[in-house]
């Protein structure tokens, strides 16, 4: 992994807050591109006694332990904890990646225990999308090729994904690095590619595991602007997982979680404008 | 002094057992390669040893055998050799291979011996004969004859009952009067042996005052050479005297072109495994550079980390080989019956049903599976030992360095390609084609190095045009094939050659078809052929319009075996079945007969060196005659040689008045059938007597062709299995190693299904490459093969034909193969569990 780990994320958050089952507060979503589909106040995200446990040869490690969290369409969510106290696992059940060992995860309005794996697919393939700490760019793939990727999963016509793809790239900033390889990109320039590449589907779903993590402070910042600018424009759901109390800043609620558990959950007492 | 510390061959053994898929596919593929050659080796071994055996009980205690070929020899010089000094005994024998009549190409060995002077020989342990009787004059009844009690066993006969053989131009009924125990003689072709006295022989094979052969033991103190000299001198020059292992090495030089030929070909699946190991070892080295920089930090030298990997590669080699030589032997008795058939077709009948574990052919396999190992081995553990330490650390230089040194690969392969043309034009070594095996390894050598930059331009090309057709998957594979360019250029090479190999055999031996098709075409014209043809009353077929005597007769040249020919030369003018090289035949015909002289096969011409303008001397009966040259012939029937005169010279220097067949010519419109019934009817109905139509004989032929290369095509698809192979070993490690990217890939939203596309996608371009550089290469191939190869090995002219057929059913052939040895990575990578691959390196 290589982090550090960072307790001091957690550290002002009040005992009484840790005591009781967390709620966020629900905050209609504007329609958009990411309003279709759902139902507007709705949770997007629902989890319900949630635990997760992994075998780790003959033992087995308690990932998540009877979390309960909805997130309402149109949040900027921050999950803040140290290292290993299940932000990444709480992250990959709301990606539809992984499935939890009790209790139940509803993404869209969907129960994710009760979908096929190709369901799974598509719910990750048009509904969702991720950004990781290590960019996760095939490296292999130009710029371009990377952004156009879950078009081109999609099925889309070649002309579309044209169209669609150099858009994106200008949003990002990124029009004239198009077909650069990843490994002639800086670590900011490569996080705005699977940035780009994440949204370029218009997901209901945002999510970002430490999208700054491995880069500069000035590139972070860009990121999290980036990040920033894509739920303000397109009112897109996100949901960041970080150890940084800097990066929850830009988060419209914090939920503080320790040993796999909701410890607390605030807001920001000077959220970045 | 150790070169390796045991604890780094246990994390040898780890890596291996962690990856078993495939270390069992590498093993495999060599067990296949070794399966191949080992059972190949041992059924030509078997063959040749059985003939080695045969020969050698058959010459029993002979220290010296007189022969004079196949015409045989006055029997008075049976005396003149008895009562020469330095000979001890002699024994006069007639010789020869009688079919069984309904026997379905079933021969035996007929040895005509006079069974009082045998003693000294050969030991003939006779059994069952009738009690009460003088054995002496059961011997001597003109039907008499023994059969060993295997053959009686075999063929649900015994004392008292009748064995019809083909002998001379009719059926003759013979009667077993007593068995062989397996003893001497009674074990030369697998005891297909039957003993008569030498006059019923000479009798039932029309050799009445003749003998094909005189055995004698010298006197103890007697110099051979010497006494050699001695006979020599009281002989004629046609005869030779030589020693019983001159046979041996006779057969084996008879046989060498042969076997070269087909150990060439049970290698190509060693070479293709060699592809695999050498991908083996290297893909183990990238996965474990993080690995062996450590260790190299911890003190282990250079020279340790070399010999981890080369030791690893042994491993396998051994594995593979010990497994190889089990599963070789299970084939070499397929192998046997496929070779000792060719063999019994082309060169001499022959029986074997056993096979002889040669220790030797056991032993070699198993070393160069070994070698083949370690020569593949070699440049991977080196690029291991030169890890620096400081390395570990860093990731994914290897491929990065193979990938971007495509052009000097290329270079590197065209100077090979340069060296194969040169190694081409080079002339027969001892009249083998070495220099034409080395054109073909330097030719896939040359080719494997050019396909990484192949590979490159692949990949450039179909980017934009797989990404539109077949979407992402395309794309992906497209962009992996690049990569990886590495691994995926040496498993399209192991393909490559396999397929090159394929494509280089069969439009080498379409193109000999065709080439023996015209010629049995333009050659065989005969309406139809009379065999056994001995004796043959010339009354009976004069009313035929026209007939052709034809005496075939093998003798011995500068102590090689050749065929000398006769037939009428009016006839065969008329008729052309000679077809000669660039000139007309009539004319050479018709010079031959007036100048009395000979006309030879492309064979002879090439491998002594004779042409039109040039003298023959050939030693005959009545002493060494020069015979001048006049022409050279197309012929494709035998390899040794063939020279051929005009009846009438062959009669006065032969005296030999038989007739291996008759060939007839009918009138146009007369139907063949009808003149076979009245020939039949003519000869008196001698049911065993052979008649063939045209269409008969050119249909035997083109079988026998067929036959000769079933086993090569055998041989080829073992290849294919291999690259095969190579394929799945390398998807399979490219899937494991891209478990993360192929996680994301997941992450992102594809689907199971994409992915499975994705890695078949990735293996149909691997097939693409393979195929379409296996099928130029293959091209190449066989133009050496046709031009050098067969050409110094056989003597034969073969008219080099493009069958687009071919190439298109190996260019899908290598597709499919591909695409099925993909199929199993492709499911691997899609049923991955995408929370732990992602987890996986998190």
């Amino acid at each position: 992994m290589g982090r550090t780990a960072n307790a001091r994320g957690a550290a002002g958050v009040a005992e009484e807050d840790a005591a009781r089952q967390a709620r966020a507060i629900v905050r209609r979503a504007e329609a958009g591109e990411t309003g279709q589909g759902l139902r507007h106040g709705g949770p997007v995200v629902r989890l319900t006694r949630v635990t997760k446990r992994y075998r780790m040869g003959a033992q087995s490690v308690t990932a998540l332990r009877g979390v309960n969290l909805e997130i309402p369409a149109g949040d900027f969510l921050a999950v803040v904890g140290p290292s290993g106290c299940g932000k990444s696992t709480l992250l990959n059940l709301i990606g539809a990646i992984d499935l939890p060992t009790d209790g139940e995860v509803w993404v869209d309005g969907r129960d994710l225990a009760r979908l096929s794996d190709r369901e799974l697919t598509a719910l990750r393939r048009e509904r969702i999308g991720i950004v990781y700490q290590f960019f996760n760019l095939l490296p292999h793939l130009s710029a371009w090729e990377n952004v156009a990727l879950p078009l081109l999963l999609n099925g889309l016509p070649a002309p579309e994904v044209r169209v669609r793809v150099d858009r994106q790239l200008e949003q990002v900033g990124l029009g004239h690095r198009a077909t650069h390889w990843p490994h002639e990109l800086s670590g900011g320039e490569m996080q705005r590619v699977a940035i780009a590449r994440a949204v370029i589907t218009a997901p209901a779903l945002l999510l970002a595991d430490e999208p700054t993590g491995n880069l500069d402070t000035q590139a972070g910042e860009e990121v999290m602007q980036l990040l920033r600018a894509q739920h303000a424009g397109r009112g897109q759901t996100i949901v960041v997982a970080t150890h940084s109390p800097d990066v929850a800043r830009w988060a419209r609620h914090i939920v503080h979680l320790r040993d796999g558990a909701i410890a607390g959950i605030e807001e920001p007492r000077a959220p970045l404008a | 002094m150790s070169i390796i510390r045991p604890w780094l061959l246990m994390l040898a053994w780890r890596h291996l057992w962690s990856g078993r898929a495939r270390a069992l596919a590498t093993i495999l593929g060599v067990a296949l390669g070794v399966a191949v050659f080992t059972a190949v080796r041992l059924a030509s071994e078997s063959t040749l040893e059985s003939f080695r055996r045969s020969l050698d009980v058959v010459a029993g205690r002979a220290t010296l055998q007189v022969s004079a070929g196949e015409p045989g020899f006055d029997e008075r010089l049976y005396l003149k050799v008895k009562g020469a000094s330095g000979v001890r005994q002699a024994a006069p024998v007639i010789q020869a291979v009688a079919p069984m009549a309904g026997g379905q190409g079933e021969a035996v060995l007929v040895l005509g011996v006079d069974l009082l002077a045998e003693e000294a020989f050969r030991d003939h342990r006779l059994a069952g004969l009738p009690a009460g009787e003088d054995p002496l004059q059961v011997i001597i009844r003109p039907d008499t004859i023994f059969v060993t009690r295997g053959f009686a066993e075999e063929h649900g006969l015994g004392v008292g009952s009748d064995l019809v053989l083909s002998v001379g131009p009719e059926a003759r009924r013979f009667v077993i009067r007593g068995l062989l125990e397996p003893a001497g003689a009674a074990r030369a072709f697998e005891g297909n042996v039957v003993l008569m006295d030498i006059a019923t022989a000479q009798e039932a094979f029309g050799k009445v005052g003749r003998l094909d052969r005189i055995d004698l033991i010298s006197e103890p103190a007697t110099d051979l050479r010497a006494l050699r000299a001695r006979l020599a001198a009281l002989l004629p020059p046609n005869v030779e005297v030589e020693r019983p292992d001159r046979r041996n090495a006779q057969v084996d030089k008879m046989l060498r072109a042969f076997r070269l030929n087909l150990t060439a070909l049970s290698a190509i699946a060693l070479v293709v495994s060699l592809f695999l190991i050498y991908n083996a070892v290297s893909l183990s080295v990238v996965r474990r550079r993080r690995e062996i920089g450590i260790l190299r930090s911890l003190g282990v030298t250079r020279r340790e980390v070399w010999a981890l990997f080369a030791a690893e590669a042994v491993a396998a080699g051994l594995l593979g080989s010990l497994a190889g030589l089990g599963l070789g032997i299970v084939l070499a008795k397929g192998a046997l019956q496929a070779v000792a058939g060719t063999v019994s077709e082309l060169y001499a009948y022959l029986k074997v049903t056993s096979l002889a574990l040669d220790p030797l052919t056991l032993v070699t396999s198993l070393a160069l599976g070994m070698v083949t190992a370690l020569a593949a081995a070699l440049f991977p553990a080196w690029r291991a030992s030169t890890i620096h330490p400081r390395q570990a650390m860093e990731v994914g230089g290897y491929e990065r360095r193979a990938g971007s040194s495509y052009w000097r690969l290329a270079a590197l392969g065209g100077l090979l390609l340069v060296g194969a043309y040169a190694a081409s034009l080079q002339p027969p070594v001892a009249d083998l084609p070495l220099y034409g095996y080395l054109a073909v390894l330097l030719l896939i050598g040359g080719v494997s190095l050019l396909v990484p930059l192949a590979a490159v331009s692949l990949t450039w090309l179909a980017r934009p045009l797989l990404t539109r057709w077949l979407r992402a998957e395309g794309l992906l594979a497209v962009s992996n094939l690049r990569n990886h360019l590495g691994r995926n250029a040496v498993a399209v090479g192991a393909m490559m050659t396999a397929l090159a190999m394929l494509v280089g055999l069969a439009v080498m031996v379409t193109s000999f078809r065709s080439t023996v098709e015209l010629w049995v075409e333009e050659t065989m014209r005969a309406d139809l052929i009379v065999s056994p043809a001995a004796r043959f009353t010339r009354g009976a077929a004069a009313r035929l319009p026209a007939v052709e005597p034809f005496r075939v007769v093998r003798l011995s040249y500068r102590g090689d075996p050749i065929v000398l020919g006769s037939g009428d030369f009016t006839v065969v003018a008329r008729f052309g079945i000679l077809l000669f090289k660039g000139a007309d035949g009539p004319t050479i015909l018709a010079e031959t007969k007036r100048r009395e002289g000979v006309v030879v096969s492309e064979s002879f011409a090439l491998r002594y060196g004779v042409g039109p303008g040039s003298r023959l001397e050939l030693p005959t009966p009545a002493g060494t005659v020069t015979f001048p040259v006049l022409g050279v012939f197309y012929d494709y029937t035998t390899e040794g040689g063939k020279v051929v005169m005009d009846r009438a010279l062959y009669l006065r220097y032969w005296q030999d008045r038989d007739v291996t067949a008759l060939v007839v010519y009918l009138r146009p419109g007369v139907d063949a059938r009808a003149a076979r019934a009245r020939i039949l009817a003519a000869t008196g109905g001698g049911q065993e007597l052979m008649i063939i139509t045209n269409r008969d004989l050119k249909a035997r032929v083109l079988q026998i062709f067929d036959n000769t290369f079933a086993i090569t095509y055998a041989l080829e698809l073992i290849a294919m299995l291999v690259a095969a192979l190579a394929v799945f070993h390398t998807l399979w490690a490219s899937v494991l190693e891209r478990r993360r990217e192929i996680g994301i890939l997941r992450a992102v939203g594809t689907s199971r299904p994409q992915v499975l596309r994705m890695v078949v996608n990735e293996a149909g371009l691997l097939g693409l490459l393979a195929g379409a550089i296996g099928v130029v290469a293959g091209l190449c191939l066989s133009l050496i093969l046709i031009y050098v190869i067969n050409k110094q090995s056989f003597g034969w002219t073969i008219q080099f034909r493009f069958p687009p057929s071919v190439l298109v059913e190996a260019a899908a052939l290598m597709l499919l193969t591909s695409l099925v040895a993909g199929l199993l990575p492709a499911r691997r990578a899609a049923s991955m569990n995408l929370a732990e691959v992602l987890q996986y390196e998190g």
